[in-house]
């Protein structure tokens, strides 16, 4: 089974910063063949080109901080539903991506779109305490780091797709493009606080 | 005499002094323009209509723009351009180590990173005291040649091109896509079509051929790129003085195979554009007034000869002539100066509509040869941003207004070309040639045979011309690339595989500017740094120059002047139907980059924003 664990994010924004910062903690471990770790943190336009020259992968886990205006420290899974939004939206997004915009979701919706995913995508990602300019992680999230390890390692290394707690679907700029009832929302998130 | 406004003289000799007389020289008065006039129509004519495009779509980065439109009249009344985000660099960057400006200035763009950082490593050239060996100028100028031959390819196929698709032109201009699926091309031997309506098929965004091409095209640059500088968008392996990793025979010709590509599409791009410029010019000849604006231009050049940059200001007049694109201004379409001291010298930065706060020391009243310089200059400018609402009369964008000579100057890729082709100084011509008005670029063969392309100065400037231009600049970019690449594999070849120099954060006051470019033109990074830190550091991007708001004076920034010059040909039956178009591809054309920065800072506040605030634009 191939795995691919990916970090998304913008460097030098604290705690914002999680995903690039935990793919430098995750590299120095030793991992099991067949799991590879990797750093997304650049325009999905170029992942996209670079997922196209490797073998596919079973399952591909993507982690990073997202502004949810949740409790800060507060852990999501979500599985990505591979749903595409308007034509128009996904031009939007594939723009911003090819001009180097790095986010969650523009990932999601321009590799979906070129087809660069394997229907095993799960996202895990964590409410920032703090969002300023910053090298390093805050000390709150730091204090989390153990919870969320554990949770993406209980996700990389379901032998099946977990019982997925909520389906991931991307915010896009444009209310009236957005289908109605996006969200299945479970109960008992693993790691939340 | 380069200057016109600004009290700067030139003796004889070259050397610059203040114009006697004047108690207080660079002191200026701010005008201010009324919008009653706009008001008034608007109330009492149902086809003035205010039209907000936030944000500009298809565009790197954050812009919007506000626009004041006669419908009945098909004039533009007002036009105001806003850069949405503030760039935090210049106060991230105080009291910092001078050698972390390279890679914290890369991070002001998600396209050009390595621009930021290679202009960065010049500033630090002049500041240190140092120069690069040969072939470490040599990969500078490959890398950043290829990095803008992709820049160049994105603009033409999938942010600017769409507007010229068919999918566009059935939403506004049904008369014109009806004319293309009857209309025949000119250029069939160069780009394969026969028709131009099938041509424009091939636009769409997402599905057309010519589009999905250019996005493949980009991952073929970038692996040239990374080939020479191991990281895309922020290489790391940008040093003063050089690059710090080593080259060999073999990734020199890794990246050579990826040239030779693009190459082939240079020729079909130039094909392309040549045809559609031709289509819409004589489908109607009001066209020609889309996005035209007065001839006021200026770049910095770039490409340094390995042989002659030495990084000084003393010697940078000589240097920079010396470049493949030299520098220059030029003024109502005639060239002024092609000395970057004097480039220098004519740059201000004014903020009376922008959301800064002034500042009041003149810490440098000249430069370092001792010619006079604005208080409004980057040396002497601070950055204290001052976040407030939005008012068309007052303050409106986050973009600062540069002016040289207090003028609103142009820059782009295609500017490097009319500079270069004007002053007829390049010393380098294995694959271009001069005439008196134009530039020949030998293309070599590949897969399509050698093609020689002319690039000719426009008789007219606007919004097609501007895309034709960055077509030949495909071309021009990587011949200049080529060129290079011979050069490296020379010094290789002899032995000489020396990339960087070794140096010393100097401890004692120092100034430095990097003069260099970005895909879209102009691009200085000024540093001041003292006791080992930095005390100060501006940088001017081309968008900064191109998308700035008035000027003291109530002058518009280009974007402004080319919106507010454009003709509304778009056809629509009722104000409601009017998305824009012929707007849209106005401030297209100049290829904007709103440097891709999600900081807003205001005082110890930072915010995280995304880059787009909503889509309330036309597309």
């Amino acid at each position: 089974m191939r795995i691919l664990i990916a970090g998304v994010g913008y460097s030098n924004l604290s705690d914002m910063s999680l995903g690039p910062l935990l793919i430098e903690i995750l590299t120095q471990r030793a991992w099991p063949e067949g799991v590879e770790i990797d750093d997304l943190s650049y325009g999905p336009v170029f992942i996209c080109h670079s997922l196209g020259e490797r073998p596919a992968y079973d399952r591909i886990v993507l982690i990073g901080a997202v502004s949810r205006e949740e409790a800060p420290g507060t852990i999501r899974r979500f599985r990505w539903a591979h749903e595409l939004p308007s034509t128009d939206e996904i031009q939007a997004r594939v723009v911003e991506a090819a001009t180097g915009v790095t986010s969650l979701e523009n990932l999601l919706v321009v590799s979906t779109y070129f087809k660069r995913l394997p229907a095993d995508v799960v996202v895990l990602e964590i409410e920032p305490f703090v969002d300023t300019f910053g090298a390093a992680l805050s000390d709150d999230l730091n204090a989390l780091l153990p919870a969320f390890i554990e949770e993406l390692t209980r996700v990389w290394s379901s032998p099946d797709p977990l019982p997925l707690l909520e389906t991931y679907r991307f915010i896009i700029a444009n209310p009236a493009d957005r289908p109605t009832g996006w969200i299945i929302r479970e109960a008992d998130w693993g790691g939340s606080n | 005499m380069c200057f016109k406004n600004l009290p700067i003289e030139f003796d004889a000799a070259g050397r610059a002094s203040l114009i006697g007389g004047a108690k207080d020289p660079f002191a200026y008065q701010r005008k201010d323009i009324s919008r009653d006039e706009i008001r008034k129509l608007m109330e009492q004519n149902g086809f003035v209509k205010s039209m907000d495009f936030d944000p500009v779509t298809r565009i790197a980065g954050a812009l919007a723009f506000h626009t004041t439109v006669d419908l009945k009249q098909r004039k533009v009344l007002e036009a105001a351009s806003m850069a949405t985000l503030f760039r935090g660099y210049e106060v991230i960057l105080k009291g910092r180590d001078p050698r972390d400006a390279i890679f914290i200035s890369s991070r002001a763009c998600g396209v050009c990173g390595g621009v930021h950082a290679t202009c960065a490593s010049l500033a630090l050239e002049m500041a240190f005291g140092i120069k690069p060996p040969p072939l470490g100028i040599v990969i500078r100028n490959l890398a950043l040649s290829m990095e803008f031959v992709w820049d160049n390819i994105m603009h033409l196929f999938m942010l600017a091109g769409p507007d010229y698709s068919e999918e566009i032109i059935k939403r506004t201009d049904r008369w014109l896509w009806d004319r293309a699926t009857q209309t025949s091309t000119k250029f069939e031997h160069i780009h394969g079509y026969k028709n131009v309506g099938a041509m424009l098929t091939d636009l769409n965004p997402l599905s057309g051929k010519l589009y999905l091409h250019g996005l493949e095209l980009t991952r073929v640059a970038r692996e040239g790129y990374v080939t020479l500088m191991s990281k895309y968008p922020h290489p790391e392996t940008i040093v003063p003085g050089g690059v710090s990793h080593n080259v060999t025979v073999q990734s020199f010709n890794i990246f050579r195979n990826r040239l030779m590509k693009m190459f082939d599409f240079a020729k079909t791009a130039i094909g392309i554009w040549e045809e559609i410029t031709n289509f819409f010019y004589e489908a109607n000849p009001e066209y020609k007034k889309v996005g035209t604006r007065p001839l006021n231009f200026a770049d910095t050049g770039i490409w340094d000869d390995p042989f002659a940059y030495d990084g000084t200001y003393e010697n940078c007049d000589d240097w920079g002539e010396r470049r493949w694109a030299t520098p220059g201004v030029i003024i109502d379409g005639k060239q002024v100066t092609t000395k970057l001291r004097q480039i220098n010298l004519g740059i201000e930065e004014f903020i009376e509509h922008s959301f800064y706060e002034p500042w009041t020391g003149h810490p440098h009243k000249t430069d370092p040869s001792g010619s006079p310089l604005s208080p409004n200059h980057p040396w002497n400018k601070e950055t204290k941003p001052k976040p407030e609402g939005t008012n068309w009369r007052e303050k409106y964008s986050w973009s600062t207004a540069p002016r040289w000579d207090r003028v609103a100057v142009e820059t782009g890729t295609f500017i490097r070309m009319w500079n270069t082709v004007l002053a007829g100084k390049l010393p380098h011509q294995r694959f271009l040639e001069l005439t008196e008005n134009s530039m020949r670029i030998t293309i070599p063969a590949f897969e399509k045979p050698e093609m020689i392309a002319e690039w000719k100065i426009p008789d007219q400037w606007n919004a097609f011309e501007r895309n034709l231009s960055r077509a030949y600049a495909v071309a021009y970019n990587a011949a200049v690339a080529y060129d290079n690449w011979l050069i490296g594999m020379d010094l290789l070849k002899k032995g000489d595989s020396r990339v960087s120099t070794p140096f010393e954060v100097p401890k004692t006051n120092r100034l430095g500017v990097g003069f260099w470019g970005a895909g879209r033109g102009w691009l200085t990074h000024h540093i001041e740094i003292d006791k080992g830190a930095i005390v100060n550091y501006q940088i001017i991007t081309p968008s900064t120059l191109m998308a700035s708001p008035m000027d003291p004076w109530g002058s518009p920034g280009p974007y402004e002047e080319a919106v507010l010059a454009t003709p509304i040909l778009e056809q629509f039956e009722k104000p409601e139907d009017f998305k824009g178009i012929d707007i849209l591809r106005t401030i297209r054309s100049f290829d904007p980059c709103m440097p891709c920065t999600t900081h807003i800072y205001a005082g110890d506040q930072v915010v995280t924003q995304d880059v787009n605030t909503c889509a309330c634009g036309v597309e």
